[in-house]
């Protein structure tokens, strides 16, 4: 056994797969990515105007509508549908995001003209059939039931209802509310389908071992090449913060959701966070590795590997065309329930007087650098990396760029990052046994307010 | 159909007994090191539950030239990610890094194989315990449903049986582990003749059998390694069992197991193909008639958990609709299974499932992670790590008879029917 470590061999450069597009006579977008010896392909149509552009009475509409695009378009139903992309070794599928919805398939590239016709068929006049619009409702409205058992999904839910005000879609989950979903109509998925046929550029992403001027081909020759382009519809305020009070330094307030009987607490730290197109983003990616990304972070640090009050513990933020979440979340054994929240709130306070070390900035440069092509073995991630990039107004040509942007984030960033996040408002949600856990909570300084379960709020 | 190019593995094995299985792929400049571990918690002695995966924990927390929690972050540092899981039959180490950092993770891996004990100490062992205590908390015993599958373990395998008991053991068990019973878990199962390691990626498979020969060729060899525990159990399961779990759960979900054929059977392709056809996505048999048509069920899911001996396990679950009636749901999820048994798959259905598993098979060769795993789990519980480059054929060769005699298997004789019911609820009705 040699105690001397191996360092590493001759290094190996990795260039993200480059793009060619097109842009059609009626303003689709095409963009192909070349990937040879990867068989698979990955189709991605991105249709803009997403669900931030939802009010509190529509929640859900968008995620409803991204569901009921599978149940079937002019020529097919749902049945048809789901057999036609089958045999094509395909399973199609639709999702709603902040942004756009998406509707996408893996399939093996020989076949790609064939998943195109069904993905426009459904893109171009989804049936929304009335039956099919009363089961999705049902099965959300039973998903949320779900979630609000689930300790994890709860805390985050209610987390994010406190970090932005009611008017903003970032407070609400994407699937919507109780009150909203019960009210989502046929007609109003129909107007809502019609609003995503005319509020930007429509995009499909291609990525596999194509030859691009034969795939461009292959969609302008396609019904895809029915999308028009039409002007962006922006979303007002999506992320306006809550006006909410946070309590004072000496007594923060923070949020219990009673589950009596939980073996464990769901810990929640979070504020407004940053948006992707902010200038600080890849100093921002370095700061959360520190924080609360690498298993050497701050944050797992203490809270796992010193203390065993868990078994994980993460910070991060969300990055969205609006200024998304930063949230810190772990789970921690009951009785250790305010000991943990006082350090992870002591870790995330010490980014701004110890800033990170050279060590912690270059494991967190060389943990990212390092593992950018480590995502991208597949066609499917690649096309859904540029996929997110266009839906919030980013060139793909910016994933060139992700290894030298983040050699180039400086120290002096990070602390701007950590001293900007430590201006904004702190939210603090525990979802756990109230009857173990408030009085520590209080005693440890916390102005408790106890919220049972949300069904009786 | 067109055959996906063949995985060039290349197989050697030290003198010592470990097994080495190379791959060349210069489609990204990354490797992958993975290495398998033929212990699980089949293994484990009564009284001392979970300690394979608690001992996973303990691989982590540094070894003669490594210092404590350094693993992981040393990986993450030159730009890597890995991992560990552990199950019934196996624990598997896997580590995916910038091609050029490949010979530090074997020696980080030599290094804990062979010098694991001199850094081991109480307070790393406490310290793994608690989090392993809290992975169970936040996993299984915290999450609605999360038991469903400790209960049916222990409902499907008799008690005493080495898979009657989770991976993820007791609680009282995990307090009883000494640090004495850790020194003798590794000294038993962690050596070179019971491990498989595979690299994959953009190497040189000469530069890197140089660098497995320097590391880990003096490791020695453990000449007492023991017989794994019998697994013998008759077939089917010959009857039904019941049980009803009151829990903090929202609706009433049913779980199901059936004893199945073992990994090695030539007739488990068939009934993976079965479990497709049934429960694989929107168009699959159970999704259409309980989801779609009848509305009785939120969701429906079946697989196959393949297992070396005795028994492997086909799993499904179906959470009742809101209002809807459990009896129904029940003899309906049934009545498809009975189907199947009874008239076999359409030739559209099977067409489809072909179609399926070749993307499938082509997606597994974008991943040289996934590619390495699957030699690894061939090479340590098949002995026959080629077998990934016959699976494709060996699916597409099964027909609609093959499928059909498998779902045979989906009988009363055969099952354990495990309900959760939400505690504050009247008692749900059952068939």
């Amino acid at each position: 056994m040699s105690a001397q470590r191996p360092g590493p061999g001759s290094p190996r450069e990795y260039r993200f797969p480059r793009s060619v597009e097109h842009l059609t006579a009626s303003g689709l977008r095409i963009i192909v990515l070349p990937m040879p010896a990867r068989p698979l392909a990955s189709v991605q149509l991105l249709l803009p105007g997403g669900a931030a552009l939802e009010t509190a009475s529509n929640s859900g509409l968008t995620a409803a509508l991204a569901r009921l695009l599978t149940e079937g378009g002019e020529q097919h139903d749902a049945d048809q549908l789901v057999e036609a992309s089958e045999l094509l070794g395909a399973k199609i599928g639709a999702e709603a995001g902040w942004e756009s919805v998406v509707i996408g398939a893996s399939l093996p590239a020989s076949r790609l003209a064939g998943i195109l016709d069904l993905v426009a068929e459904i893109a171009l006049a989804p049936r929304v059939p009335e039956r099919e619009v009363d089961r999705v409702k049902a099965l959300r409205l039973a998903a949320i039931e779900q979630s609000q058992a689930s300790p994890r999904a709860r805390a985050s839910e209610a987390l994010i209802a406190e970090i932005y005000g009611a008017s903003a879609a970032y407070s609400r989950p994407m699937g919507g509310t109780r009150e909203s979903v019960a009210a989502i109509s046929r007609d109003a998925l129909m107007e809502r389908h019609a609003l995503l046929l005319g509020a930007g550029v429509p995009t499909v992403v291609i990525a596999g071992e194509l030859e691009a001027a034969e795939v461009i081909r292959t969609v302008e020759s396609s019904p895809l090449a029915q999308l028009r382009a039409a002007a962006p519809v922006a979303p007002t305020a999506a992320d306006a913060p809550s006006p909410g009070g946070a309590g004072t330094a000496a007594a923060p307030r923070l949020l219990l959701l009673d589950r009596p009987g939980s073996v464990q607490s769901e810990l929640r730290i979070g504020k407004v966070g940053r948006s992707r197109l902010d200038p600080l983003f890849y100093a921002a990616l370095i700061h959360s590795e520190v924080l609360g990304g690498l298993f050497g972070s701050r944050l797992n640090r203490v809270l796992r590997e010193e203390k065993g009050y868990t078994y994980g513990a993460a910070a991060g933020f969300e990055f969205r065309r609006g200024r998304g979440p930063f949230t810190a979340r772990t789970a921690v054994e009951s009785s250790v329930t305010a000991p943990a929240l006082v350090e992870a709130r002591v870790q995330i306070a010490s980014m701004t007087p110890q800033p990170p070390s050279d060590d912690e900035l270059n494991a967190a440069r060389q943990y990212l650098r390092g593992t950018f092509p480590l995502r991208f073995g597949s066609a499917s991630p690649v096309a859904g990396a540029v996929a997110g990039l266009v839906a919030v107004g980013l060139e793909p040509s910016e994933l060139d760029r992700f290894q030298s942007a983040i050699d180039a984030v400086s120290g002096d960033e990070v602390a701007r990052v950590a001293a900007a996040l430590d201006a904004e408002t702190e939210r603090i949600v525990v979802v756990g046994d109230a009857a173990t856990v408030a009085t520590p909570l209080r005693d440890a300084g916390f102005a408790v307010e106890v919220r049972g379960d949300a069904r009786d709020a | 159909m067109s055959d996906p190019l063949p995985i060039p593995l290349k197989e050697s094995r030290l003198a010592n007994g470990l097994r080495l299985i190379t791959v060349v792929d210069r489609t990204a400049p990354i490797a992958t090191v993975n290495l398998w571990y033929h212990v699980g918690s089949k293994d484990e002695r009564p009284g001392r539950t979970g300690f394979a995966h608690l001992f996973e924990h303990l691989m982590f927390q540094g070894s003669a030239n490594v210092s404590k929690a350094e693993h992981l972050s040393l990986i993450e540092s030159v730009g890597g990610s890995a991992n560990a899981t552990t199950w019934l039959d196996r624990t598997n180490y896997f580590a995916t890094v910038p091609a050029e950092w490949v010979e530090l993770i074997l020696w980080m891996e030599a290094d804990r194989l062979g010098t694991l004990l001199a850094a081991l100490d109480q307070a790393n062992l406490d310290n793994q315990r608690d989090v392993v205590k809290n992975e169970k908390r936040s996993s299984y015993d915290n999450q609605p449903y999360g038991t469903a599958y400790l209960e049916l373990l222990a409902l499907a395998y008799p008690k005493g049986h080495p898979y009657h008991h989770p991976t993820i053991g007791s609680m009282e068990d995990l307090d009883a582990a000494s640090l004495q019973d850790v020194h003798d878990f590794f000294a038993t199962w962690y050596a070179p003749n019971n491990a498989v390691l595979t690299v994959v990626g953009d190497i040189d498979e000469a530069e890197i059998a140089a660098a497995v020969e320097r590391h880990f060729g003096g490791i020695a060899a453990n000449s007492e390694l023991p017989e794994h525990p019998n697994l013998a159990l008759s077939a089917p399961l010959g009857g039904e069992i019941r049980k009803t779990v009151k829990d903090k759960v929202p609706d009433p979900r049913l779980h199901l197991a059936f004893r199945a054929p073992v990994l090695a059977s030539p007739d488990l392709p068939a009934l993976e193909i079965a479990c497709q056809i049934l429960a694989g996505g929107r168009g699959s048999r159970l999704t259409r008639r309980l989801v779609r048509q009848e509305q009785v069920a939120q969701d429906a899911g079946l697989s196959v958990l393949p297992f070396v001996g005795g028994a492997s396990l086909v799993v499904g679950s179906a959470t009742l609709r809101p209002g809807a009636n459990a009896a129904k749901m029940e003899s309906l999820f049934f009545e498809e299974l009975a189907g199947l048994a009874a008239t076999g798959p359409t030739a559209n259905e099977m067409e489809r499932a072909r179609a399926l598993i070749e993307s499938e098979e082509m997606s597994l060769r974008s991943d040289p992670e996934s590619i390495a795993d699957q030699i690894g789990m061939y090479a340590t519980l098949l002995n026959d790590p080629g077998r990934i480059n016959r699976d494709l054929a060996i699916y597409q060769a099964v027909d609609a008879a093959a499928v059909q005699r498998a779902a045979a298997l989906f009988s009363a004789e055969n099952r354990v029917v495990l309900w959760y019911e939400p505690v504050e609820q009247a008692a749900v009705e059952t068939a």
